[in-house]
This record gives structure tokens, C-alpha cells and sequence, in this order.
């Protein structure tokens, strides 16, 4: 079975090239779009996930950075520190606001610095990470986007900073994460005597958590994890469901693609196939025969498909400095057995004609 | 005993307008190993329909096949499928190689099951004369040589009954003849039931029974040429 399903395949190369081009450039896609989402899914708490923070203490009903506001008076800081269990307390000011560059409204979340006690940036490229008053520490992608060098200055709520830090590791999608200093942060987000969050480190953060919310009843206490899976959730909840669609497509444009190609195979040599089953060759081979067929150009699709999504992804961050693409051999290893099945579900196509063929077929001249 | 054995055979076929069209009526037959049987006629008169039913690829209406004294009738897909694996090998007028598979592997494919099947492919083409052509793919060969291919292919699994379909009407005189020769060593030497269907007149000197249909009906049976044949082919190859 194996020698004729490979003579089969290598003896037609345009076909074989057709057939592994797009099996190739379905895989492309299913791996762009998981790539997408992983890179995305990991993104949005690539700068959540930075701040050393066991627990994030919010008002009632918080959870979030997207769906839910907290404000707490900034007084309760004291109410924290003075638990035993609570090793250290710092403060999240922080809120997305409109900035207007070049005329064009776009997005910012502005987080004032704790001078670097809880609150960094995920990576810094260029410039100063300690934004002073007056100094502002940018995401590279914002930077790219809107053709912002080191040292221009952006005006956020009447107030003119100055860009001194390029960072990584904060875009979010919709906004990115900036940092300036503590007193700017109050006075672009109007919180004088508030803050959005307490941020607090303990030596044991499961029983700080339960002894908190014995304590505070009133607050939302988060566990650090739990406020990165809601964070996370954003884009689950909003890009997975579109994200599944596309992948769903790509998969019938494999199975398309393979099945087609296996389909018009065993039309053309459908004599050869009668002759086959003349000389001894059941169904059952005969389908083996197909399958590996598709298996084979499924694998080597998968393989060309696999070693050009890096290229291709590497081709839309030029093109879209946001576009992110995250790929691990998890995912990798789901887009191989979706090749697979892919494979196996296109050689089911033939199956019909295959058993329609008449072997007596084979003594018409 | 007869390796091969047809009695009373018939095939119809439903022309789609409630009528049927008798293809074969009330046919008989039996090969022993060793024996050609030339079952000759005019086109359309039946023989290839003969010759599909008794390799168990077309059902008759009426009456039994046996092979090796076992009734077909009855048998299921499968083992009709197994049956004609083991027990039959054919030959074909169009030859009906695998274009993409070179020679060895042609025969190679015959021998589903068969131990050592890449060297008993080689040895047979070998044997067949197209030691240089084992590499050959079938568009490279000449149609003598693709009959000889699918002449080995059909003896790998060394199957008691040969079955060939016009198997040198593709052929010029010289190939034609040598193909006639092969099939004659076939069932003397390695003792077994070869059944042709055929027009050419040359094969009657190769059978030992010749039986001619026309509409489907046994018109008349005789002896072929199968001794003299035989000595004379051999008294040339002894001098």
C-alpha cells in the first residue's frame, strides 16, 4: 500500500505541489490565528503579570482593568499595613485615557509609578524607567504606531510630558501601558485622596487572602493568579469565539484542499484502482491506499506550513506594529493533530467512488 | 480434478428497459492444472463475460463456479476478494500496469501477502527475459514487454489458474508469439489452468481445448495444438 500510495503522490508533482501548497497555507492560518490569540492571551497580563503583587485589593465588584472600576480613599493604606500578615503595601493608580496625537484621538493607560517598588515596566528598550513629573515611559508599539521619537512630547489631559522611556511588554490591544509619575497620575485621573488598587506582598498570600477578606469584608481581595486569569479572560470571552471561526475554516480549507486532490487522484486512476481490486486488493487496502495519501501530504503540508508562519508573522509586524504571535509546542503539537485529522477526514471523500469501482471494469479494452 | 470448473452458467444483464440481454446462456467448462483452454468467438459474443465471471468479478444469474471444487456463488466480497488473490492471476489485453511504478514494483504489487516479494518479483522478470527492464517504468517498455510484466505479475503469488483476456491483441507477431509461448510454459511447466479469451488463431496452436461461443452459447469445442507445440519447442530448445 505504501509503495503505490507513494508512487501515486511523488509521480504527479504539480499535484503533490498544489496539494502540500495548500494544505500548507491552511495550517499557515490555523497557526497565525492560534498565534494571535496566544500571543494576545499572553500579552494583556504580560504587564499585569510584571508587578510584584501577591494581592490586588479592589472596591467591591472589582476584577479587572477592562470591565469593572475600582476606587478606594488612599487613607485605607494605613488600615493595610498595620495587619501583621502584610509584608508591604503600594498603591495602582491607573485608568485609560484619550490623547490626541497628530489630531487623531487614541488610547492610553496612565499608571502612576510607585518608584519602582511594585510598579516597572515589563522591558525597557530605550530612555528611563522612572518617569519624573512631567516624564512619561511609552510602549514601543504606541511609539511605532504614531512615529514618536525619545524626547517628543505628548499632551495627555492638558498636561505636555515628555517621552524619556521606550518600553515593551505593554500594549494591550485596545491601549497600552504608560507610566508617569505619581502626582501627574493624580492629576490627569482627578484622584487626589484615592487610588484604584492596593497592591501588597505577604509571606503567605493564601492565608493573607482569607485573613483579608475576614478583615475587609467591604473590599474584593484578588489573588495575584486570579487577577491575571481576569484580565486574560477579555480575550478569551471576546476574540476566542472569532478566533475558533477562523480556525474552523482554515481546517475545511485542508480538508478541502487534501480531499479534493485525493478525490480527482483516485477518479484518474480509477482503472488502476479496478485493476486492484481484480488482482486481490480490498476495499480496505484500497482506502489505506488513499489514506496514506493524505497523510503524507498532510504531514508535508503541516511542514511547510510550519516553517513559513514565522515568516509570515514576522511580514504583518512590519506591517502592524500590534500584531503579536505567541506559539508554543502545545499549540504547535494541537495544529499537528488537526493536520492530521484534517488528513484523515479528506480521504474519506473517495471513499464512496472507491467502493463504487467495478474490478470487470478492468478487461474493457 | 478440475482447478477450475464452470457448469451451466448464464448472464443477463437489465438494459434498463424491463427487457434483459442474455450475455451468457447454459456455459460449461473445466480446467485441470496443466490444461490452455482458448475460448474463441466473434466481439460481442460473450467470451470476456465468460471470462469475468470466472474470475469471480462478475456474479452469474444462473449456474456455479468452483475453484479448486469450492462454489463462488456464495462467497462474500471479501472472500471472492481473498479468493482471486490466492487462487487467480490475470492477464490482461491492455496489460493494465500501474503507470507510476516501475517494472519490479508492478509485479510486486501482484504478490499481496507473498514472502520475499521484491526478490521473487526480480527473479520472475528476470526468468521473463527483462532483466534490463526491471527499472524501467511501463511507458519505457514495448508492448511485448509490458504484457511480459504483467505476465510475471500475474504468476507471483503463483496462483493455480491463469486467466488472460485477448493477451496478444496489443502485440505485433513476434511479441504475439512470444507471449503465446510464455502462457504455454506456464501450464507446463508450472502446472496450471490457463483460460484465454482470444481472436487471435495463433493461440489455437498453444491449447489443448478449443472452445468457440457466439451469443453467448458454446457452439463447438475441439483440440488445439497443445503437444505438438509443446514437442516442438522443446526439440528446439534441446538443439
Amino acid at each position: 500500500m505504501w509503495l503505490i500510495a507513494l508512487r501515486n503522490l511523488f509521480g504527479e508533482k504539480g499535484r503533490l505541489i498544489i496539494t502540500i501548497g495548500g494544505v500548507a497555507f491552511a495550517v499557515m492560518l490555523i497557526l497565525v490565528l492560534l498565534g494571535l490569540y496566544v500571543g494576545w492571551e499572553r500579552q494583556m497580563t504580560k504587564f499585569l503579570g510584571n508587578i510584584s503583587a501577591d494581592i490586588w485589593v479592589g472596591q467591591a465588584g472589582s476584577g479587572d482593568m477592562s470591565h469593572r472600576s475600582s476606587i478606594l480613599p488612599a487613607n485605607l493604606a494605613r488600615e493595610l499595613e498595620s495587619k501583621s500578615y502584610i509584608k508591604q503595601t503600594s498603591m495602582f493608580i491607573g485608568r485609560q485615557v484619550g490623547v490626541k496625537i497628530s489630531g487623531v484621538e487614541k488610547s492610553l493607560f496612565i499608571l502612576g509609578s510607585d518608584g519602582a517598588k511594585f510598579i516597572t515596566p515589563y522591558r525597557l528598550e530605550r530612555g528611563s524607567g522612572q518617569p519624573q513629573k512631567g516624564e512619561i515611559v511609552v510602549d514601543e508599539v504606541f511609539i511605532n504606531k504614531n512615529n514618536l521619537v525619545l524626547g517628543d512630547s505628548i499632551t495627555v489631559a492638558g498636561k505636555s510630558l515628555k517621552i524619556v522611556g521606550i518600553a515593551s511588554g505593554g500594549n494591550i490591544m485596545t491601549s497600552s501601558y504608560t507610566l508617569v509619575s505619581e502626582e501627574d497620575a493624580r492629576d490627569i485621573l482627578g484622584l487626589n485622596n484615592a487610588v484604584n488598587y492596593f497592591l501588597l506582598r505577604s509571606d503567605d498570600p493564601t492565608d493573607a487572602v482569607t485573613k483579608l477578606e475576614k478583615d475587609f469584608p467591604q473590599l474584593k481581595i484578588i489573588p495575584r493568579q486570579k487577577f491575571l486569569d481576569n484580565n486574560a479572560a477579555i480575550v478569551k470571552d471576546n476574540f476566542l469565539p472569532i478566533i475558533g471561526v477562523l480556525t474552523l475554516i482554515a481546517f475545511a480549507v485542508g480538508i478541502a484542499v487534501i480531499g479534493l486532490t485525493i478525490f480527482t487522484a483516485v477518479i484518474e486512476k480509477s482503472r488502476e484502482y479496478g485493476v486492484l481490486k481484480a488482482i486481490g486488493y480490498g476495499n480496505g487496502q484500497l482506502f489505506g491506499i488513499a489514506l496514506i495519501q493524505a497523510l503524507i501530504a498532510g504531514v508535508l503540508g503541516f511542514a511547510l506550513g510550519y516553517a513559513l508562519t514565522p515568516l509570515v508573522a514576522m511580514l504583518a509586524k512590519i506591517f502592524e506594529p500590534s500584531f503579536i504571535y505567541d506559539l508554543g509546542a502545545r499549540e504547535t503539537s494541537i495544529v499537528f493533530v488537526a493536520t492530521i485529522l484534517m488528513s484523515i477526514f479528506a480521504s474519506f471523500l473517495p471513499l464512496r467512488r472507491l467502493l463504487k469501482i467495478d474490478p470487470a471494469q478492468v478487461f474493457k479494452a | 480434478m478440475a482447478v477450475l470448473e464452470a457448469k451451466n452458467i448464464s448472464k443477463s444483464f437489465d438494459t434498463g428497459t424491463h427487457t434483459e440481454v442474455d450475455a451468457v446462456t447454459d456455459m460449461s467448462l473445466a480446467a485441470e492444472a496443466g490444461d490452455v483452454v482458448l475460448i474463441m468467438g466473434p466481439s460481442g459474443s460473450g467470451k470476456t463475460t465468460f471470462l469475468t465471471m470466472l474470475g469471480g468479478l462478475l456474479r452469474p444469474s444462473a449456474g456455479e463456479i468452483l475453484i479448486n471444487g469450492q462454489p463462488i456463488g456464495r462467497l462474500s466480497s471479501d472472500r471472492l476478494t481473498k479468493l482471486r488473490r490466492d487462487h487467480l492471476g490475470f492477464i490482461f489485453q491492455s496489460f493494465n500496469l500501474l503507470e507510476n511504478l516501475c517494472a519490479w514494483e508492478n509485479v510486486y504489487v501482484g504478490g499481496l501477502g507473498v514472502k520475499n516479494r521484491k526478490q521473487k518479483a526480480i527473479e520472475l522478470l528476470k526468468r521473463l527475459g527483462l532483466e534490463k527492464r526491471i527499472h524501467q517504468k511501463p511507458r519505457q517498455l514495448s508492448g511485448g514487454e509490458r504484457q511480459r510484466v504483467a505476465i510475471a505479475r500475474a504468476l507471483i503469488n503463483n496462483p493455480p489458474i491463469i486467466l488472460a483476456d485477448e493477451p496478444t491483441a496489443n502485440l505485433d507477431s513476434k511479441n504475439g508469439l512470444e507471449v503465446t509461448r510464455l502462457l504455454c510454459e506456464i501450464a507446463c511447466q508450472e502446472n496450471k489452468a490457463v483460460v484465454i479469451v482470444s481472436h487471435d488463431q495463433r493461440l489455437v496452436q498453444v491449447a489443448k481445448r478449443v472452445i468457440t461461443i457466439e451469443d453467448g452459447r458454446l457452439v463447438k469445442e475441439e483440440l488445439g495444438q497443445h503437444q505438438q507445440f509443446c514437442e516442438h519447442h522443446s526439440d528446439s530448445n534441446k538443439s
